[in-house]
């Protein structure tokens, strides 16, 4: 892990206010294969979503082929189909909520974070790389280097950055507490 | 087109692929005998909790001992050798903080950097747990959440585990309680047809 003071190589304030002017100019996902695709792009983990259940929902199971020898083993044991499909199920959300877990608490890339510098350096960068045509008052200006100036701090923050993963790992812990406690009293034995 | 949000499965995610997860996984897996199927899959579960209590133990720390440097050396003391001496001041915390012996010279260094701002160990590390106590009880909430979640993934493990002989008992208990009705019946016909 990186420590607090080292500097690794960050987007460019330049190459960021380049790329959002240039998405600016986009029309969006034309085909139908484009917009399914972005029609995703605000999902985070999907846990909030409506039930998994495996029998309603065959293809996800096909993903995972050994839970399908799991619900062999349930019944074996003992337990009915219905009491198997929802320790299945339970399961599923489980690695899902694991899954979850892990990849919030992967870094964030480099590409994602602006790099350190001032606010003075920021002002004067976006008076030149400003576009001439537009007609930008020192206060507009101002604003908008001070709102980039909140996320460079953050960005360079990295006890923050850190606190972000928490964060991350406290908002996913009601599905944990949901799935853990649905596993356990599914799999108790009923009478 | 082929649809690039695809769940991934646990086992082929990068993380599960990390030595020292496989490492830790494997450590537990070993200590429950190797369980295959559903047990296996709890103990697995179980595994990664204790993993994330490991994790967040250890970022805590780190996120002190940041916190402390941060108190002592402050982003616009970066100058020429500055971050420098910003680098190797956390380090040297770090260190003291895992209970290593640091050499005299880290030492001396340490001692006069917090110095410097009116510090020792004791009140630099009170004032950085002070000032990221918000923080910390996050953390603490997210440990004590793990460790609810290995004691209800071991109540699983218990009722899969012993869900054969649970379900024999119950249908012996069955039985008997059949048995005792059948007779009771029988003892009532008997008496009736005696009167």
């Amino acid at each position: 892990m990186s420590n607090g003071f080292s500097r690794p190589m960050k987007i460019s304030v330049e190459k960021l206010v380049a790329n959002r002017a240039n998405a600016q100019k986009s029309s969006g996902p034309q085909t139908r294969a484009g917009k399914l695709r972005s029609a995703k792009n605000a999902l985070k983990h999907g846990l909030g979503a409506r039930s998994l259940n495996s029998s309603q929902n065959p293809p996800l199971l096909d993903h995972f082929p050994e839970l399908k020898s799991y619900q062999q083993e349930l019944i074996s044991l003992g337990y009915s189909d219905a009491q198997s499909d929802e320790i299945i199920e339970a399961l599923l959300t489980a690695r899902q909520v694991t899954a979850a877990k892990h990849s919030a608490y992967t870094d964030r890339l480099n590409e994602d974070r602006l790099a350190n510098m001032t606010l003075q350096g920021l002002t004067s960068l976006l008076r030149e790389f400003g576009d001439p045509a537009a007609r930008v008052t020192p206060t507009e200006r101002a604003r908008v280097a001070a709102l980039l100036f909140k996320q460079v701090q953050k960005d360079n923050d990295l006890s923050g950055l850190l606190f972000e993963k928490f964060e991350a790992h406290r908002k996913l812990m009601r599905y944990e507490q949901r799935v853990f406690n649905q596993l356990r009293k599914k799999t108790q034995v009923k009478k | 087109m082929a649809d690039n949000k695809e769940i991934k499965l646990p086992q082929s995610a990068s993380y599960s692929n990390l030595p020292e997860y496989k490492a830790h996984v494997d450590q537990i897996l070993n200590s429950y005998d190797f369980p295959e199927g559903v047990l296996g899959e709890l103990v697995r579960q179980m595994a990664d909790a204790m993993w994330w209590v490991k994790t967040y133990q250890k970022n805590k720390d780190h996120l002190i001992v940041m916190k402390m440097a941060m108190l002592v050396k402050s982003r616009s003391d970066l100058g020429m050798d500055a971050e420098e001496k910003a680098l190797r001041f956390f380090d040297c915390l770090l260190n003291a903080w895992s209970g290593q012996v640091l050499d005299p010279d880290d030492q001396a260094f340490l001692d006069s950097e917090m110095q410097s701002k009116g510090h020792n160990m004791a009140s630099l590390r009170a004032d950085a747990v002070r000032r990221s106590i918000k923080e910390l009880e996050v953390i603490d909430r997210l440990i004590e959440r793990q460790f609810k979640n290995m004691r209800l993934l071991m109540q699983s493990y218990e009722s899969v585990r012993f869900a054969p002989q649970l379900l024999k008992k119950m249908s012996l208990e069955i039985e008997q309680l059949e048995q005792r009705v059948q007779q009771t019946d029988e003892d009532q016909r008997r008496e009736v047809s005696r009167q």
